[in-house]
């Protein structure tokens, strides 16, 4: 049977048509076939205006459906975004078109458009979020970098054992890394504590102003003129009034006070998250 | 309107079926093969757009390439190597099938080692050796000879085994 099937096989094999008589004969096809099926070929139809218009149709789709569409509809297209200015140019243009309008109208679009700002607070404040992600990223980091200090103490100790002096020199390098970038921290927290400082001293000094010479009643702004009469309640008598005052006065003196304290503590605290005594 | 690259696909799927269809029934005559083998694609071209999809390309063209053959043969009429034919066997291809394929045999004897092959075809029935050269020799799968025949495609591939078998015992 297999000899047979060979036979046919290779007798098939010996009649094949040349390549050349092939592609001739292709050739003459083709152009029998411009000639007989020849469309007309329209002016639209020309390759020029074919790409002209094909680049234009993309245009319009991309700036109608695509990234102008997106850019205008997304809450995600935030401030600060790359898409922002498209959105804010097609909001321009919608508002330029709008004020020509019914008022109707044109509150429909306000209210469209505080919607959208809304949209948006919300994925800023998602954002927030996403940076309190980040930060405790950072501080994973900065775990996982104590612990190749860490590991490469061991390794200094063992320095004579360890062959591998690749994965010595990648941790040098990952250190000194680090190295640097605590001493940027260092430098920055510094820099905040002073801040802090020197505000601190201010508010001292305002503090034992207010404790040496306390403020005047026209200073403050509780109803009282400056002549001591009431503004808001004119049937009290002068000696209620000023009572009154004194009181008001001297709860916003400690008020104010308070917050100091409240500053300073604060202050005292950062000092003590960056690791620097403050003078 | 006729799509090119349509005809291009129709082109290379059959330049190579017809040529062997058409180089036999010429009597191995490679010059006059390649003249009718551009005459039946240039008719297929003109007429593509008429063309019943429902039907099958190959019998399509195989329908042509055969009228347009008997066509050639009628018009030579100085042919030396073929044989007298009685017109009533022509009826229904019948007759010319036979005839070809004896003139083109003979043209094989001379050629030596494959005139075995060819003697032994000779002895199969006519829808055998149909069949086998169809299949064997032109390259055309079991579904489009059945097309061309007007049969199944799984009897078609019953009747290649079974011709197949008997050629082995005559071999």
């Amino acid at each position: 049977m297999k000899l047979v099937n060979y036979k046919l096989w290779k007798e098939k094999k010996a009649i094949e048509p040349s390549r050349e008589f092939r592609s001739a004969l292709w050739n003459k096809l083709d152009n029998a076939w411009q000639e007989i099926y020849q469309p007309k070929v329209f002016w639209y139809q020309m390759p020029v205006f074919k790409y002209s218009l094909a680049t234009l149709v993309v245009l319009i789709f991309v700036s109608t459906t695509g990234v102008g569409a997106y850019a205008y509809n997304s809450p995600k297209v935030t401030e600060g975004t790359r898409l922002y200015g498209i959105k804010k140019t097609i909001e321009r243009v919608e508002e330029k078109v709008v004020e020509r309008r019914r008022p109707e109208v044109q509150a429909k679009f306000y209210l469209k458009q505080i919607e959208r700002r809304e949209a948006e607070k919300v994925v800023v404040e998602r954002r927030k979020a996403h940076e309190v992600q980040l930060q405790k990223t950072e501080e994973k980091i900065d775990r996982t970098e104590k612990q190749l200090e860490i590991v490469n103490q061991a390794l200094l100790d063992a320095s004579t054992t360890v062959k591998d002096t690749k994965v010595i020199e990648q941790v040098k390098k990952r250190l000194e890394t680090r190295k640097e970038r605590i001493e940027v921290k260092i430098e920055k927290a510094k820099e905040k504590s002073e801040e802090i400082q020197q505000k601190l001293d201010g508010n001292n000094e305002e503090i034992k102003n207010l404790i040496i010479n306390p403020q005047p009643y026209e200073k403050s702004n509780h109803g009282v003129s400056g002549d001591g009469s009431s503004v808001g309640n004119g049937n009290a008598s002068p000696s209620q009034t000023t009572i009154e005052a004194s009181k008001a006065d001297r709860q916003s003196a400690w008020g104010r006070i308070k917050h100091i304290f409240n500053s300073s503590a604060s202050s005292s605290k950062v000092r003590a998250s960056a690791g620097v005594n403050s003078r | 309107m006729v799509r090119k690259r349509e005809f291009e696909k129709f082109y290379q799927d059959n330049i190579d079926k017809i040529y062997r269809f058409v180089f036999f029934r010429v009597n191995r005559d490679k010059e006059l093969a390649e003249d009718l083998v551009s005459e039946i694609f240039m008719k297929a071209l003109e007429h593509f757009d008429s063309y019943d999809k429902k039907i099958s390309a190959c019998a399509w063209l195989y329908t042509i390439a055969k009228n347009h053959i008997a066509n050639h043969w009628r018009d030579q009429k100085d042919v030396e190597s073929l044989p007298e034919l009685d017109v009533s066997d022509d009826e229904d291809g019948v007759g010319l099938e036979d005839r070809w394929f004896n003139t083109a045999m003979a043209k094989f004897k001379q050629a030596s080692d494959k005139s075995m092959l060819y003697d032994v075809l000779s002895k199969l029935d006519f829808e055998d050796r149909q069949i086998v050269t169809f299949h064997y020799l032109f390259g055309y799968n079991y579904s489009e000879i059945g097309q061309m025949m007007g049969k199944s495609q799984s009897a078609v591939k019953v009747a290649a085994h079974r011709a197949i078998k008997k050629l082995k015992k005559l071999l």
